[in-house]
């Protein structure tokens, strides 16, 4: 099952695209016309991954989303934590010890769960191989609400979309976890009504 | 009271960061500076100026985007009015400026006779400050260091040329290309800071330009009530005074504690009239009121302030690092040092620690 939060469910086919053309594809950004991608290209920042090097690790503050132009990043949760100002860097961490949670690639975005708040990241992102991400953060969203306040607009209309989506993908989820722990509870419940006399090893343990 | 380990962790780690950077600017940033200052001293003041002025400017700038005029546009209009209004100024003040040269030329003679019969009197009637000679040093200074208002006056004109060719190409440079030699230093940052770079710049930027128009604002509003009361008490070079008064306020306490008495005794001296000397010492207090409860509170806000202790602290590095011009930017330094170590703390602490629930976020 994909992750509803991390996994890209806005994926539509993402080829190596000119700048504006993979902005566009990023639903953030739909809607924008050439003139204001055009902008937006001046705003954003591209930066270059090394393969296993964090982008950011689990509870650092968060500072803004990243789109993915070339190469993967995977999502983890339990990685330990590199000691150092920052978090981030190449991770020590092994890849056995990590639970996956998706692998995006080129045209995914991830991160912008902290655009509106600054709130601390869910999950760490690590480079898979060398790749290339395209970075739009806080303080350049607030500089462009502030500019161009029609494009800002837009912007902010979009991200309240792709974190509406995503929440109720995230409630269908948890509404499915709740489904399948109540129908486990009902089973295991006549267990633990009578357990046999007889046989106390098949006490079912959750 | 719990104390918060965060606001010790942030204060230890600028104390640590400031008197860490005053060691090296002692010895080398000094020398360093004086170097520039000699080589490059045309160049660093319309700089400087000018980057104080792509600070003030870029709300303009702003405002004009968000009517839907271009970028480029807003900046060229905004560059040209500048010029217009800077050109304008100087070919009106011209004769105030001259008139008051004349007036300080002939003057300050005056002024330092009556001084040094004040100290006469004083000494003969105290054999201690007798013995401590300032009368005698006064005159000393005064013969080696008399100055010339002439030579003043075209110094004035020559800088003054130079301002208005430098000042408003550099803005334009700055207004036009700041943002992208922002981006640039970001850029460098490595991948490991980069996150935490970002947010420093951003902060360190924000707060730089909503010091710098505080600033001067209050600097242009104390200037003009305090002129607006020396004049009406009928203090000699009122202007000149209520000028003094608003830049002493870019080295807080100190300056204005140093203009205070200056005026006072200048009033003192002058008028030799105690209701006058007593308006005078009013419209300064009434001026520091005005500061203190408007002031302060509008154009600088708490979190780009540090603590009055450590202000003086800065102030004193800065004044024994820079001399006048290191006292005048102490406070800024003081205040991107703080942002810097916040962040740093903030890091060091994780994300957990520098927020309360509910608490807005940061950026």
């Amino acid at each position: 099952m994909s992750d509803s939060f991390w996994s890209n469910i806005f994926r539509s086919d993402s080829q190596e695209k000119g700048l504006s053309q993979l902005l566009a594809q990023v639903p953030i950004f739909s809607g924008l016309k050439s003139r204001e991608l055009r902008a937006l290209e001046r705003i954003v920042h591209s930066r270059k991954y090394r393969p296993d090097e964090t982008v950011f690790q689990k509870n650092d503050p968060g500072v803004g989303m990243y789109i993915i132009q070339s190469g993967s990043v995977r999502i983890i949760l339990d990685a330990p934590r590199k000691s150092g100002f920052g978090g981030n860097g190449k991770n020590a961490a092994k890849k056995e010890d990590e639970l996956l949670l998706v692998r995006l690639g080129p045209g995914d975005f991830f991160g912008e769960a902290s655009l509106p708040d600054g709130g601390p990241r869910s999950a760490t992102a690590i480079a898979d191989e060398e790749t290339s991400l395209i970075g739009f953060f806080r303080p350049d969203l607030l500089d462009l609400c502030e500019r161009d306040r029609a494009t800002g607009l837009k912007v902010l209309w979009n991200i309240c979309e792709v974190l509406a989506v995503r929440l109720r993908h995230t409630n269908a989820e948890l509404t499915r976890v709740r489904d399948a722990q109540r129908h486990l509870d009902a089973k295991a419940a006549p267990v633990e009504a009578s357990p046999p006399e007889s046989a106390p090893s098949q006490k079912v343990a959750l | 009271m719990k104390p918060d380990r965060g606001l010790l962790v942030q204060a230890a780690l600028s104390v640590v960061i400031s008197f860490a950077l005053a060691l090296f600017l002692r010895d080398t940033a000094g020398k360093l500076f004086h170097v520039l200052s000699l080589g490059l001293g045309a160049i660093i003041l319309p700089f400087l100026i000018a980057l104080v002025l792509s600070y003030v400017l870029r709300p303009a700038v702003t405002a004009l985007e968000v009517k839907g005029v271009s970028q480029l546009q807003a900046i060229v209009l905004i560059n040209v009015t500048m010029i217009i209004v800077g050109g304008a100024l100087m070919i009106l003040l011209y004769p105030a400026v001259t008139n008051e040269l004349n007036a300080w030329q002939r003057d300050l003679p005056v002024y330092v006779r009556t001084l040094s019969g004040f100290l006469d009197g004083l000494e003969r009637d105290n054999a201690a400050l007798t013995r401590l000679g300032l009368n005698k040093e006064l005159r000393v200074f005064w013969e080696h260091n008399r100055p010339d208002f002439f030579l003043l006056a075209v110094d004035l004109i020559r800088v003054g040329v130079s301002l208005l060719i430098f000042v408003p190409l550099f803005t334009l440079f700055l207004l036009i290309d700041g943002s992208r030699i922002q981006r640039t230093l970001i850029q460098a940052v490595p991948n490991r800071y980069f996150e935490s770079g970002l947010i420093i710049f951003y902060e360190v930027h924000q707060s730089l330009g909503r010091f710098i128009r505080g600033r001067l604002f209050q600097v242009v509003v104390l200037f003009l009530i305090s002129w607006l009361g020396f004049y009406f008490v009928g203090l000699p070079h009122a202007w000149f005074f209520g000028l003094a008064v608003g830049l002493a306020k870019l080295v807080p306490f100190l300056g204005t504690a140093l203009a205070g008495i200056g005026t006072v005794m200048f009033a003192f001296l002058i008028l030799r009239d105690w209701f006058l000397v007593g308006l005078t010492f009013s419209t300064l207090a009434f001026v520091e009121l005005i500061d203190f409860v408007f002031l302060v509170p509008a154009v600088l806000k708490r979190r780009y302030s540090i603590h009055p202790a450590l202000g003086m602290i800065a102030i004193v590095i800065g004044g024994q690092v820079m001399g006048l011009l290191g006292m005048v930017i102490a406070i800024p330094v003081a205040v991107i040092l703080k942002i810097i170590a916040a962040e740093i703390a903030r890091h060091f602490r994780g994300y957990e620690g520098s927020r309360h629930a509910g608490e807005p976020a940061r950026v």
